[in-house]
């Protein structure tokens, strides 16, 4: 039962945690937050684990964790409210080329990360080229490039 | 179909009402997770400055750990304020229940348990000895108990272990 109990309180923590921490945090993973997700994994493990390195406690962790998931994802189908907490919702931060600073503030981007995802997506050169800027539920930015007249 | 929300050109379900809502909530989270690292540096949440104890008994100095984390182990010292031929240390036994016992440092002579009080007898031992004792808590919540060097009166110890 440990296992379980373990993994369904880690499961909505961690949840927590991550969805306060907002969807910048983590989403563009640079090399330091790959290795802070390491240590986040590794010290988690030792709280689920504690002494149980047994195949079923191995087991019914991991179906824990898969499960709720799944459960999850199935509630979120059926419920939008739900959904829109737990995943969020899209964030426009340039619309009809007219730059959102106070979304951009909230959002905790810069013009830059903008501009950086419009020259890899779209291999657009300025910043008067883009008419939106969306920070998806993901966390990536996405950019519509203005229609050339 | 699922209906989807047209901003301009973009179908798209976006939602600032909910945004803004959730930059709120994000920033209390933001001050919760600040709060919980200031009160794990001041040692309010485990080992620590202000979770440190040091009591002053007759015969016996101790010092030990307030706030404890379940099956983590501690540290408990008692320090001896005399020479003494046999020193007996007891504690009482529910205090024990709370805890599993690791190791005592010196190795003890003779472990008895009496009137609801462990004994843990030792060789004769010097002013300025430590007994240290590694303890695991095994239950969370409020820990009381009292140590003894026999025959001074006890010492109070009290924890609070986490989960």
């Amino acid at each position: 039962m440990e296992p379980i109990l373990h993994g369904a309180i880690l499961y909505f923590s961690l949840m927590l945690i991550f969805r306060v921490a907002g969807k910048r945090s983590l989403a563009q993973t640079t090399t330091f937050d790959f290795v802070l997700l390491l240590i986040i994994s590794e010290t988690v493990d030792n709280y689920f684990m504690k002494q149980d390195y047994s195949y079923v406690g191995v087991l019914s962790l991991v179906v824990t964790l898969i499960g709720l998931d799944i459960l999850l994802s199935k509630v979120k189908q059926k419920s939008p409210l739900l959904e829109r907490w737990m995943d969020d919702v899209p964030v426009i931060l340039i619309d009809q080329g007219k730059v959102l600073d106070a979304h951009l503030k909230k959002s905790r981007i810069d013009l830059s990360d903008i501009l950086e995802a419009a020259r890899t997506s779209q291999g657009i050169e300025r910043l008067d080229q883009i008419k939106y800027a969306i920070l998806e539920r993901s966390g990536t930015i996405s950019v519509v490039p203005k229609e050339q007249a | 179909m699922a209906e989807v929300k047209r901003h301009g050109d973009l179908d798209i379900d976006t939602d600032s009402k909910h945004s803004e809502l959730q930059w709120k909530i994000q920033h209390v989270g933001w001050w919760a997770m600040f709060l919980l690292i200031l009160l794990g540096l001041l040692g309010l949440l485990g080992p620590g400055f202000l979770s440190h104890r040091n009591v002053q008994g007759t015969g016996l100095k101790v010092q030990y750990e307030h706030f404890l984390h379940l099956d983590t182990p501690t540290l408990l010292e008692a320090e001896l304020q005399q020479d003494a031929e046999h020193p007996v240390l007891t504690l009482a036994q529910d205090y024990l229940k709370a805890f599993e016992i690791q190791s005592i440092q010196p190795e003890p002579e003779k472990m008895t348990i009496q009137d609801g009080k462990y004994r843990v007898a030792f060789h004769a031992l010097s002013r300025g000895a430590t007994i240290q004792m590694k303890l695991i808590p095994q239950q969370t919540g409020r820990v009381e108990g009292d140590l003894a060097l026999e025959p001074d009166p006890a010492v109070e110890i009290r924890h609070f272990v986490y989960p």
